[in-house]
């Protein structure tokens, strides 16, 4: 959904080159791309992409399109990278154990056995961490999440150069278009994988949450292969698959939103709170029925 | 007057017109008549065109929007907008999305005065986001660096 302000600053610009895209689908690229904001540094140069098509195994390049360097060719920050994908794997984590002490155990409140002249040892309740069902010293307690929301600066700046490193080096392709394909065939789309060179694992990105056609049949029975909608997009996932595949309309709809976002008019450093977040965190893979494994809870 | 209104109450509510033309005694199915019917009329739809820009010219903005052109630079705060001739050095310092030129004000403790026991503070000011030539040329043009950072910020002695 694009705010009335970005529609009516990038409806002069974008739309009309997006409508052109629209009715011919056959010159996609062809079409000068004016690349909104774009930053007038003349040591800055433009990165590019082709455009292929997925409907044949070998790689027919329809085009080449001007991605915008803000998103595409900002300064390789790997700590920035590595602060994001670090945040993605533990803010999530809910740790529910609690090891009971002693005074939380049942019993030992009396002292067993008197201090002096019976020969054992000194002891003040049955359940002290040294005896046999006994509490714990210094165990971990209660429920304790990790929980902290990195700010939206550097989340913005990490999406960007993970984008960044998977362009220079060679691990993201333009689509035109990856809807209604008509091969299905599981072999069809291993050979096209291995002709392009896509690697062991491959993410295409679509700008819709519904996948029809070839892709979404080849993508159930292989599972190197994934699609993703634009607003799943994660840094996590953009590192993991070793090659992104973005489609025309969702390579227009990141830049659109990352580029919104970078332009933003108030601050971008917002508070959270873990109350805000907690039922959506611990209802996360509510959803979710895998075949092996034991339902989350 | 008011008995026209209270029967004209009662018949909306309490008689259905189904029932009746179904010709139902009441005590063939009292419980149809002793719970009022519900009927959900909905309401008709009517457009009306409404001049939206009244209110949107007092929502807060979301994007930054470019500067209005002034008819004399510099403008009463004292912003200049970016000339051509900042393109033709050989580095070029990028502004910050709004407009701004990329420079930080920063107090740094300095050394201890042996005089008066105090720490001597200075004033430093960063410039950030400077592409191309840094050491040779931004260097030698602004003189006073303090320390270059990194490959794109320097620190300056304010004077």
């Amino acid at each position: 959904m694009l705010s009335r302000q970005v529609r009516s600053l990038l409806s002069s610009r974008l739309f009309s080159t997006a409508t052109q895209d629209a009715s011919s689908s056959s010159d996609v690229s062809n079409v000068q791309r004016e690349l909104w904001r774009k930053p007038e540094n003349p040591f800055l140069k433009t990165p590019q992409a082709w455009i292929s098509s997925l409907e044949t195994v070998e790689d027919t390049k329809l085009g080449l399109v001007d991605l915008h360097p803000d998103i595409f060719r900002t300064s390789p920050r790997i700590d920035i990278l590595h602060r994001n994908i670090t945040w993605q794997s533990v803010y999530r984590n809910v740790q529910m154990t609690k090891m009971l002490t002693k005074a939380e155990m049942p019993g030992g409140g009396r002292k067993p056995w008197p201090q002096k002249k019976t020969g054992r040892a000194h002891v003040g309740s049955i359940r002290a961490p040294q005896f046999i069902r006994g509490g714990f010293a210094n165990g971990v307690r209660g429920p304790r999440t990790w929980f902290y929301m990195l700010p939206d600066a550097i989340r913005i700046q990490g999406l960007c150069v993970a984008l960044t490193l998977k362009h220079s080096q060679d691990d993201l392709h333009v689509v035109d278009n990856i809807q209604n394909l008509q091969n299905g065939d599981p072999k069809f789309w291993i050979d096209l994988c291995e002709a392009r060179n896509y690697g062991y694992s491959v993410l295409f990105v679509d700008d819709s949450d519904e996948v029809n056609g070839g892709l979404a049949e080849a993508q159930q029975s292989l599972p190197w292969l994934n699609v993703m909608p634009v607003y799943g997009l994660n840094c996590y996932s953009l590192i993991k698959y070793d090659t992104v595949v973005l489609s025309r309309s969702a390579l227009e709809t990141i830049e659109q939103r990352l580029l919104s976002h970078i332009h933003r008019a108030g601050p971008l450093n917002k508070k959270f709170r873990y109350m805000d977040y907690k039922e959506k965190i611990l209802q996360e893979a509510e959803g979710e029925e895998d075949p092996h494994m034991p339902p989350v809870v | 007057m008011l008995c026209s209104s209270l029967r004209r109450l009662t018949s909306r509510s309490f008689f259905s017109t189904s029932a009746l033309k179904n010709s139902e005694k009441v005590w063939e199915n009292p419980w149809k008549h002793a719970i009022p019917e519900r009927t959900k009329t909905l309401p008709t739809v009517e457009e009306i065109s409404v001049d939206w820009s009244y209110v949107e010219r007092l929502m807060p903005i979301e994007v930054i929007p470019e500067v209005p052109k002034h008819e004399s630079y510099p403008t009463p705060s004292g912003w200049t907008p970016p000339t051509e001739l900042g393109k033709t050095h050989p580095y070029f310092v990028r502004r910050r999305p709004d407009h701004m030129l990329p420079l930080y004000l920063e107090r740094k403790r300095d050394l201890l005065n042996e005089n008066t026991l105090d720490f001597d503070y200075v004033e430093l000011v960063t410039v950030k986001n400077i592409d191309g030539d840094l050491f040779v040329s931004f260097c030698k043009e602004n003189g006073g660096i303090e320390r270059v950072e990194s490959e794109t910020t320097v620190k300056i002695i304010a004077q």
